[in-house]
């Protein structure tokens, strides 16, 4: 078992690490000109560009700035920006090229939100997925249980962009029904009030697997000896159904749950694009895009990583427990 | 600077905050003027001798805050750096006092003293000026001001060239070679302060519009002693304004409160009748327009000065059911089509400017009469001196003629056999698809002419970079793509945008000139006084258009003010294209 | 294991998998006949199927027709017309009308139908294009992996980890720009270049997240395939791996393969609309579902609500129908499934 979990983890780490280069090199050595975008308008000449280049730090070969951010994130390091020189303490991610904040302060602050947004949008698809799917399953066969099916296939099938756009323009636009998003700053009550519309439509796309998964599960277990053998034995069927049917099937859910949330939680980039939700998507989005600010891209990319490999690891470990078999694998 | 109304005209504009004392056709509240008629043009106005307290409007109601929506964001809020539309209306009005100020007296913008007492005191051989401070000026957080503040903060400017402006390195003692006092140390020949209230500035050559140079922020005091020697210092400079910054979050929020140490009294350009400004920024224009013209709930106290979406033109027209709460004005930008001079010979220029389709273009760019005026003359109509000619042609509007300019062409010795090959970048990656679209309608228009066309996509970033290397391989659309006069004067336009020094500078040079002629020309009339200097100008204009035809204007460039139904006393700013913000008051 | 079209795998990009389906192949091969022919035969009478067959047959006769129609319609592709445009608002003065039957776009005055039908070509080649290049990289690096085994294995599994714990449409975002400098060789090319460059290189890209799942896939079902009988019978024999590969192991994963493939086309369609809405995709003046989208959504959409519908519809559709339609392919696969 622990060398299991120690494989598994010095895969992780393996896999992280080669991720930090691999960004690195795409995107500091890629085409991308962060000196240029820190320009007014056009007012920059070549001798300013290079000063701008040099503040950076941007003109040293890539190596050497490659291994300043590697101290940086295990030990810390000194930042000169400016004349003034900052020390930043491990894990460093550096300063913004854009408006020279530090660039954890940056992601940690849009952090909330995005965690925010996919609990909430958890709970949509978790409640609304899991208790209709073990409807369905107990009643396989019925009207109820072809029509959810059928519409959760058609609802999961139609591109996510499509359902997310015309919601937002539908009821947040055009008959604001439900309410717009405002950034953490404008207070707690309409932060957590605006993300309830991205949720509701993040939640509900994901809950059509969930229904569709459940319902498999459930059917499945019902089928089993033991189930049977409760029910023979003079059980009434709803505790059949939540006492031994629901905790065998919901075993194999949790597993998606962690791979899902993993997804959502490195940054809902569409979700947080079309509604224009304050958090870790948009601010990659828009360094990637319009600022050029490669240690925000970088900020963003490592914590995105660091949760998908971390939750990953969680749920191959928790998977080796309820099953063996993997371990041997 | 409206970067993105400069975008969506496909075409990079230079410059930011404008400063003007001229003011004719200011509209106020609930009478927008959206008719293409002639526009008329008024003298310049000092008023050396005005004294606080500025007189306040008996019918505002004190309290309130206002919030105000903008799509983009200042990229920081340092008085040094500083040289956009946005941050320059939110310093100038409302938390940074500078030297000089202009005041609205009836529409009309008037220069004043502000911590001066008066417009400044010129030597005989023009070249040493003296301003004398008033006394009591106290900072947001109590401390006096001195006049050694001012003399750092002008320091402090050169450091900040990069992103501000650089009219202090053309004109101060010395400017040309020190680069701040980070880098150059204290030294510096071009101002003083002899004693704690008074400041001196030592120029170069004659500099008869320095009072109009000394309401920049680039001259609001920053005591040195509280600097943190960057852009930082702008999250929480010390004030000086009826306001000061209560938080900053760039990218995002910007929160003004009163400030308690502001003294009315000594300040004859300013009023305060709100509690607070809330700046938000990167807001999505369409949202929030439509939210205002609802005006539910906090929209009805909302503010937005982003370009109008064309589809809600109808409503907010003249007689539209929401005309009230919208205002219009002149900006101070030309927007202008830049060829380059040197690879195109003028015959071809001439032949360009005739089949260029200026009304396809300006409709496919999502512009509408609310956006702009067709321009025929570099100079916009609200400069002192402006001269109302017309070269033929050159209307900036119309669907281009490709049968004369065929013609205009051959006889330039161009033929289907040996084209005139016409080159320039465009932005691939707008995800409003404008440029994109701009730039098909375009080649297939010039084509049409007998033009053949080479149009390069890029990144809007690496577009930016391109268009500013004045070697580039392209010959029509280099930057600066317009311009926006930094004062009411001619000698905010073309210094900086025809003289040949300016062409090694990168991007800022109309038809790539250099031309001693041209040189001499400006170096002439830069000698008269502001007065005299006013119609010279307006000549050298149409003679420029006439002779060089560097550029093809296309329109004078209008503000838009979009505003809830609890908004009022919101007037335009028609020599900087933004509203006069410390003059609203809201219903609560 | 990844969940089909759901809100997550969008935001992730990834081209959908099902984890249901590995079984099938396993257990079809009990029958008599091939599991191929007992899938075609469950799929003629299964009704959903045959309308979404229909559905994507009409939408590939929209690409393949598309000059046609257009010619029919009395328009060309990209044409601008500046008159039918009000330019109070920069809004069309025309609906639907028999000159232009989707109306014009806003601002332009350029044909919607147009745009529209050539719209359909480059989400249609560019779904089936990456899905048969994505299978064919997916069951090689599977194939080598599971049989192989050892170094291999690990080699490959390690990089199937490395692209899964990737954010991919920030990697996309990124790599958009660096392929096409390399590809384009680093000089800057006019709009119809870009443009046409633009679509292989996305092309490249989709391909180069695509294979992960199947590849997954593959390499289990040959783990367990490797060991049985005629596998074993063969190698003793001598069989050279190559042709163990080909004709003994590969017949065997027909089944999942046609199953993956045909829910990866709807899969990668969404993909480029997803790309092209957000900036990351074609490029004018190629036509683009997710382009329209994109900018008819950016605007005030409800001033001319013809210029959002019809891409919204297409895409919704197309992949609508291709989804379905997979699923129907793997329970026809299916043995399990009751009829």
């Amino acid at each position: 078992m622990f060398i299991y979990i120690a494989r598994r983890i010095a895969l992780g780490v393996s896999v992280l690490l080669v991720t930090l280069v691999v960004t690195f090199l795409i995107f500091f050595a890629g085409p991308a000109d962060p000196a240029q975008s820190l320009c007014a308008e056009n007012r920059c000449p070549a001798v300013k560009l290079e000063q701008i280049r040099t503040s950076m730090g941007l003109d040293r070969p890539i190596s050497v700035q490659f291994a300043e951010y590697f101290q940086g994130l295990f030990v810390g390091r000194d930042i000169t920006d400016g004349g003034n020189v900052n020390h930043c303490s491990a894990p460093c991610l550096g300063y913004s090229f854009h408006n020279h904040l530090q660039v954890s302060d940056e992601v940690f602050r849009r952090f909330p939100t995005t965690v925010a947004l996919a609990l909430l949008a958890m709970v949509v698809f978790l409640g609304v997925g899991v208790s209709l799917g073990v409807v369905a399953a107990t009643r396989r066969g019925s009207a109820f249980d072809r029509t959810l099916v059928g519409v959760s296939q058609v609802f999961g099938a139609i591109p996510y962009i499509v359902v997310a756009l015309l919601f937002a323009l539908y009821f947040t636009v055009l008959y604001p029904i439900l309410p717009q998003t405002h950034p953490f700053s404008d207070g707690f009550g309409p932060w957590i009030v605006g993300l309830i519309a991205p949720a509701i439509v993040l939640g509900l796309v994901t809950s059509t697997a969930y229904v569709r998964y459940t319902r498999a599960q459930m059917v499945d277990t019902l089928a089993q000896d033991y189930v049977r053998t409760a029910r023979s034995k003079g059980i009434s069927g709803r505790s059949v159904i939540y006492k031994h049917g629901l905790r065998a099937a919901l075993s194999p859910v949790l597993t998606i749950l962690g791979l899902d949330m993993a997804g959502l939680l490195s940054g809902t980039l569409i979700t947080e694009q079309i509604f224009s939700v304050d958090g870790l998507g948009k601010l990659a989005i828009t360094a990637l895009i319009q600022t050029d600010d490669l240690p925000i891209i970088m900020g963003t990319v490592l914590l995105g990583c660091v949760i998908v490999v971390a939750l990953n690891i969680v749920v191959d470990i928790a998977y080796s427990f309820v099953d063996p078999r993997v371990r041997l694998s | 600077m409206r970067w993105t109304h400069v975008l969506a005209a496909g075409a990079a504009v230079s410059i930011g905050v404008v400063a003007a004392c001229s003011a004719p056709s200011s509209t106020t509240n609930g009478t927008s003027d959206t008719s293409t008629g002639p526009v008329q043009t008024a003298g310049a106005s000092l008023d050396p001798n005005a004294k606080g307290p500025a007189p306040t409007d008996p019918k505002a109601k004190k309290g309130g805050t206002l919030t105000i929506s903008y799509a983009t964001s200042p990229s920081s809020m340092d008085p040094s750096a500083q040289f956009y539309q946005d941050s320059g209306a939110i310093m100038t009005r409302l938390t940074m006092r500078s030297l000089t100020a202009f005041v609205n007296r009836g529409g009309k913008q008037v220069l004043v003293p502000d911590l001066a007492t008066d417009l400044g005191q010129v030597s005989s051989d023009k070249l040493t000026w003296t301003f004398k401070l008033k006394s009591g000026i106290k900072y947001s957080d109590g401390s006096t001001m001195k006049a050694a503040d001012i003399a750092y903060a002008v320091k402090r400017s050169f450091a900040f060239t990069a992103t501000g402006p650089t009219y202090q390195v053309d004109y101060l003692k010395g400017g040309d070679k020190y680069l701040g006092p980070f880098k150059s140390g204290d030294t510096f020949a071009g101002i003083e302060a002899p004693d704690d209230s008074t400041v001196v500035f030592h120029l170069a050559k004659p500099w008869e519009t320095l009072p109009y140079f000394t309401t920049f922020t680039q001259v609001s005091p920053i005591p040195q002693a509280k600097d943190t020697k960057d852009e930082t210092y702008g999250d929480k400079a010390l004030a000086t304004g009826p306001y000061m910054i209560k938080s900053f979050t760039q990218g995002s929020e910007l929160t003004l409160v009163k400030n308690p140490n502001w003294d009315p009294a000594t300040d004859a350009a300013r009023t305060q009748y709100l509690d607070g400004y809330d700046f938000k920024f990167g807001t999505d224009t369409i949202k929030t327009q439509q939210g205002i013209l609802a005006s539910t709930g906090d929209y009805g106290t909302t503010l937005d000065w982003d370009p109008v979406d064309a589809s809600f033109a109808d409503q907010i027209g003249s007689g539209g059911p929401k005309a009230k709460q919208f205002v219009s004005g002149p900006s101070s930008c030309t927007i202008t089509v830049n060829m380059d001079t040197r690879k195109i010979p003028l015959a071809v220029r001439k032949a360009l400017a005739v089949a260029y389709p200026y009304d396809d273009l300006y409709t496919a760019s999502g512009l509408t009469s609310l956006s702009g005026r067709p321009a025929h003359t570099l100079i916009p109509p609200q400069i002192p001196g402006w001269l109302d000619y017309t070269v033929p042609g050159l209307t900036g509007q119309g669907p281009g003629d490709p049968v004369k300019a065929k013609a205009m062409l051959a006889a330039a010795g161009y033929g289907p056999d040996k084209p005139f090959e016409i080159k320039n970048y465009y932005t691939n990656d707008d995800p409003s698809n404008i440029a994109q679209t701009v730039n098909q309608i375009r080649k297939k228009k010039l084509e049409a002419a007998g033009f053949k066309v080479t149009d390069k996509g890029v990144a809007g970033k690496d577009r930016r970079k391109l268009i500013a290397d004045p070697n580039g391989d392209y010959n029509i659309g280099q930057s600066p793509g317009g311009w926006c006069f930094d004062w009411p004067s001619a000698d905010s336009i073309f210094p900086p945008t025809v003289s040949s020094t300016q062409l090694t500078s990168g991007g800022t040079n109309w038809g790539d000139l250099q031309d001693p002629k041209i040189d001499a020309e400006l170096a002439r009339i830069q000698k008269l006084s502001i007065a005299e200097q006013g119609p010279e100008w307006g000549k050298f204009d149409q003679w420029l258009m006439t002779n060089y035809l560097p550029v093809l204007p296309w329109y004078w460039d209008r503000s838009n003010i979009l505003f809830g139904t609890k908004v009022h006393n919101v007037i335009n700013d028609d020599n900087h294209g933004s509203p006069i913000l410390d003059s609203i008051w809201v219903d609560q | 294991m990844t969940l089909g079209s759901s809100a997550v795998a969008a935001e992730t990009l990834e081209v959908g998998v099902d984890p249901e389906l590995s079984d099938a192949a396993e257990s079809s091969r009990r029958h008599g006949r091939t599991p191929g022919q007992i899938a075609w035969d469950r799929l003629k009478v299964d009704k959903v199927a045959i309308v979404c067959a229909v559905i994507v047959v009409f939408f590939i006769l929209i690409a393949v027709l598309a000059p046609l129609l257009v010619k029919l319609e009395g328009e060309t592709l990209n044409a601008f017309h500046p008159e039918l445009i009000n330019r109070r608002n920069t809004l069309p003065t025309i609906g639907t009308t028999a000159q232009h039957w989707f109306g014009v776009e806003p601002r332009t005055g350029r044909d919607l139908f147009a745009l529209w039908a050539y719209g359909a070509q480059p989400s249609l080649t560019i779904g089936f294009l990456a899905a048969v290049s994505s299978t064919v990289v997916g069951i090689v690096m599977g194939l080598l992996a599971g049989y192989l085994g050892g170094i291999v294995d690990r080699v490959i599994s390690w990089v199937i980890d490395f692209f899964l714990s990737l954010p991919y449409l920030l990697f996309v975002f990124a790599l958009v720009p660096i392929v096409q400098n390399r590809v384009g060789g680093g000089r800057i090319l006019t709009a119809e270049e870009t443009s046409s460059l633009r679509f292989w290189v996305l092309l490249i890209i989709l391909i180069l997240f695509g294979w992960i799942g199947l590849a997954r896939l593959i390499r289990g079902e040959v783990f367990s395939l490797r060991e049985r009988e005629f596998v074993q019978a063969a190698k003793v024999i001598g069989v050279p791996t190559r042709q163990i590969l080909v004709k003994e192991i590969l017949p065997n994963l027909v089944g999942p393969i046609i199953v993956s493939a045909s829910i990866a086309v709807p899969g990668y369609i969404a993909a480029e609309a997803t790309l092209s809405f957000l900036g990351a995709g074609l490029v004018e003046p190629t036509p683009s579902w997710g382009r329209t989208i994109s900018v008819a959504s950016g605007g005030n959409f409800s001033a001319y609500p013809l210029h959002l519908w019809p891409p919204v519809l297409g895409v919704a559709l197309l992949v609508l129908a291709l989804s379905l339609l997979g699923e129907s392919i793997r329970d026809a696969f299916d043995p399990t499934t009751r009829r």
